[in-house]
This record gives C-alpha cells, sequence and structure tokens, in this order.
C-alpha cells in the first residue's frame, strides 16, 4: 500500500465532500483503521484497494454530513461547516466556486469532485458511487450545468455587482 | 460560461496539503504493521486466512491457553436478560442454501454483540477451532493493540466512538471459503434515532419482536439490509447480504437469520 499516493486524493476528496479540514483528517483516519481492523471487510480480489478506499472516504463523508445536516437544523452548526475565519482567507472567486460545489445535490457533488478534481475515470466513479455509468454521465452534466449558472456571475468578462 | 471557463473556475478551489502529522501517524500504523510480529498474528485471524495458518494459529492458541490467557466471551456475574439464536445461511448461484454456523448471542448494550456459542454444522473441527479462536481472539486483540495503533491515535478513535455511538452485529463468516468461518466478522453502524442511522426500508416483525431495516453498502457492488430491533439493543434479528449482477439486479449471497429468542436463559 503506497500511502504517500493514496492519502492525498483521499484527503482532497474528504476535504471538499466536507468542507472541512478537520472532517477530512478524522475520515481520512478513520478510513486507514478500517483497513487495518482485523476482520476488515476489504477484498482485495474483488476491489481495487483505491476503489475500496475511495467508497469508504465517501461513505464516512456522507455519514457525517447528514449529521452535520441534523446539527444545522438544531442551529448548533454553521451551515457549511466552515469556519468565517476560513471562508475570509480564501479569495472570492475560490470561495464562491467552494460554495457552489459544497451546495450541490449530493449525487451531483460526488460526481463532480471525483471527476474534475480526482479526474478519475466514470468506470470508477461509477463503481464507488454504486451506480452506473450512465447515471455519473448524467449527474456530472448537471452538476456542471448547476455550476455555470450559479457561477455565470464570476465567469471572465462579466461584471459583477459589489 | 464555456466548459473550459468553468473548468478554470474550478481549478481555483483549492484544497489543503495533508498534515504532515496525519501523514507521519499513518506511516507509523503502516509500518508496525509490516514489522510487528503481533500484526502478522491478526493478518492470519483476517478474512482469506488458510486452514494451514489457521493450524499454525492453533498451536500457539494452545500455548495461550496454557498460560492461562482468558477472555471468557461472558464474564461470571453478568445477567444476560436474552439470547438470539441465528443461523448463517450461505446461498449458492443457483438458489439453493445451506447453514454454515449457528450461534447463539445477547446484547447488554447498542454497540456490542457478545457471542456465547457457536457450532459449523457437520464439521467438529471447525466448531472446535472456532470456539478457540472465539476464547483467545478478544484477548490478543487487546495485548497487540498498543502495538499496532499508537496511542494518540487510539484515543482519538476512542473519542470518535465516544462521540459517535455506534450500533454493533457480528456479521458472520468473513469470506467465501469454508476457513473464514474461523473468525467472525463484526460491523459497527452508526447509530440513529432508533436504532441504525440512514433511510428506513422495511418494517418487519420477526420472532414476535418488531423491526427496522435499513441498508448499507457491501464489498463493491454489494449491499447489506438488516433488520434491527429496537426491544432488544437493536439486535440485529436479520442482515442479508447481496451482491449486484451486470444487469442491475441484487442476488442473495448470504443471511444471518434468528431463529430462536430465549428471555432470561
Amino acid at each position: 500500500m503506497d500511502l504517500d499516493s493514496l492519502l492525498p486524493p483521499l484527503y482532497r476528496f474528504a476535504y471538499r465532500m466536507t468542507g472541512s479540514a478537520a472532517d477530512a483528517e478524522d475520515i481520512v483516519q478513520e478510513c486507514f483503521l478500517e483497513l487495518l481492523r482485523p476482520g476488515c471487510s476489504y477484498d482485495a480480489k474483488r476491489t481495487p484497494l483505491r476503489t475500496y478506499l475511495f467508497g469508504v472516504v465517501r461513505n464516512q463523508s456522507l455519514k457525517r454530513l447528514a449529521k452535520r445536516e441534523t446539527s444545522v437544523e438544531d442551529g448548533s452548526e454553521a451551515s457549511d461547516g466552515r469556519s468565517p475565519e476560513s471562508l475570509l482567507l480564501r479569495n472570492e472567486v475560490e470561495s464562491a466556486v467552494a460554495h457552489a460545489v459544497t451546495q450541490l445535490p449530493e449525487g451531483q457533488r460526488e460526481a463532480l469532485i471525483l471527476a474534475h478534481y480526482e479526474q478519475m475515470p466514470l468506470a470508477e466513479i461509477a463503481r464507488v458511487m454504486e451506480i452506473e455509468v450512465t447515471a455519473v454521465k448524467s449527474r456530472l452534466q448537471r452538476a456542471r450545468a448547476h455550476l455555470k449558472e450559479t457561477l455565470a456571475a464570476y465567469a471572465p468578462g462579466t461584471e459583477r455587482k459589489r | 460560461m464555456n466548459e473550459t471557463e468553468l473548468d478554470e473556475m474550478l481549478n481555483q478551489w483549492d484544497a489543503p496539503e495533508v498534515p504532515r502529522r496525519l501523514l507521519a501517524e499513518l506511516h507509523e500504523m503502516q509500518r508496525k504493521q509490516k514489522s510487528g510480529w503481533t500484526m502478522r498474528w491478526l493478518a492470519w485471524l483476517v478474512p482469506g486466512g488458510k486452514l494451514f495458518a489457521g493450524a499454525a494459529v492453533g498451536s500457539v492458541v494452545c500455548l495461550l491457553l496454557m498460560i492461562r490467557i482468558q477472555a471468557a466471551p461472558q464474564a461470571p456475574g453478568i445477567h444476560v436478560p436474552w439470547t438470539v439464536d441465528s443461523e448463517l445461511i450461505k446461498y449458492a448461484d443457483d438458489g439453493t442454501s445451506s447453514v454454515e454456523m449457528q450461534m447463539t448471542s445477547y446484547k447488554l448494550d447498542a454497540r456490542n454483540e457478545v457471542l456465547l456459542s457457536r457450532s459449523v454444522p457437520g464439521n467438529v473441527f471447525m466448531t472446535a477451532f472456532g470456539r478457540t479462536l472465539d476464547v483467545v481472539g478478544p484477548a490478543l486483540s487487546r495485548l497487540t493493540l498498543p502495538f499496532v495503533v499508537d496511542a494518540n491515535t487510539l484515543e482519538r478513535v476512542r473519542k470518535m466512538r465516544r462521540e459517535h455511538p455506534g450500533i454493533g452485529l457480528i456479521s458472520g463468516c468473513t469470506g467465501e471459503a469454508d476457513s473464514d468461518c474461523l473468525t467472525l466478522g463484526h460491523y459497527g453502524l452508526e447509530a440513529g434515532n432508533s436504532c441504525i442511522a440512514g433511510k428506513i426500508v422495511d418494517h418487519a416483525t420477526i420472532l414476535n419482536h418488531a423491526t427496522e431495516a435499513v441498508r448499507e453498502r457491501w464489498m463493491e457492488h454489494g449491499r447489506m439490509t438488516i433488520w434491527s430491533a429496537p426491544d432488544l439493543q437493536c439486535f440485529a434479528l436479520k442482515v442479508t447480504y447481496e451482491s449486484q449482477q451486470a444487469d442491475g439486479s441484487f442476488h442473495l449471497v448470504r443471511a444471518k437469520q434468528a431463529v430462536k429468542v430465549t428471555v432470561n436463559p
């Protein structure tokens, strides 16, 4: 297992899914602990390690997001899980992109992050997300169409209202 | 906005670098896994272990028993309020089924399902060997854990477990080979409002106990459905494991099915 090559994409994926570096760290650590746990369900004959780990990170991220949604309903946590300080540190476009991506519906967000940021082939995304390749394509298209709309104000040559 | 402009805009969202501390911790875990004799022991106990390895484990298991390391599944003095007899069933491609194992277990809390006994029908050797591993396995895990995972990581995991209550269940044999029944798989799932967190896909009454079912991912293309009984500490009275076929349909591969609940055994 080559940690140096596996860890960064898993960490980036967890970070972009949850929008939180702390959550990403916990998720990735939990993911590798799961792999080292006696009785772990991973079967190398059935699944490439990378695909399996992305699947674990995906599930953990979704669980955390679900829990966060519950917390938001309770009014106990910020809506996107990121601190105001960290948002201030981003430039305006980066901040807008981060917000737009994290606001995408769950399935579209996963497909977009894996395809665009991790350059993962569609077939592998389908295995990670446990859906058909055609469904991945469709979600990806919808995500990109959605982002074009929400980020239109930031497109080159567009004058933004201040 | 065209596709290229969108790509360029998306590229402006950078993810932070992996913290060096995290990388170092995981490297340390991996190093211990590779080099530690203790982890090699655990590796023999994980799915896919061969009988030969099992026999080797067995010889040392006997040695450990001789030096009186004991971890009885039921500590003396604990009142077991109820037990559940379950069958672990394996399904062939043609739909025929066979009972891989029969087991009796209980739960005192939602997190831990405790095994009291188990047997492999028609296989005295596997029954005896499995029971020996049940006695020694937990003790071995406790002994070796500090050598496998560093203290900081352990504390983080413990903290995570405290903050995220879980529902535990014994999932059954860990692989496809008969020898994979030597060790039993365990799952820990996130607790929800009633039992397991997630969308409830079914309600059923099993052995006079109301259950609610949720679905989780299983293996690469599979799913597991767990029927938990809230009045039995979320005991999984039924678990099915299905693998997805090329046409998208699901094929039942394994199941754990409760056959008897005994109150005040």
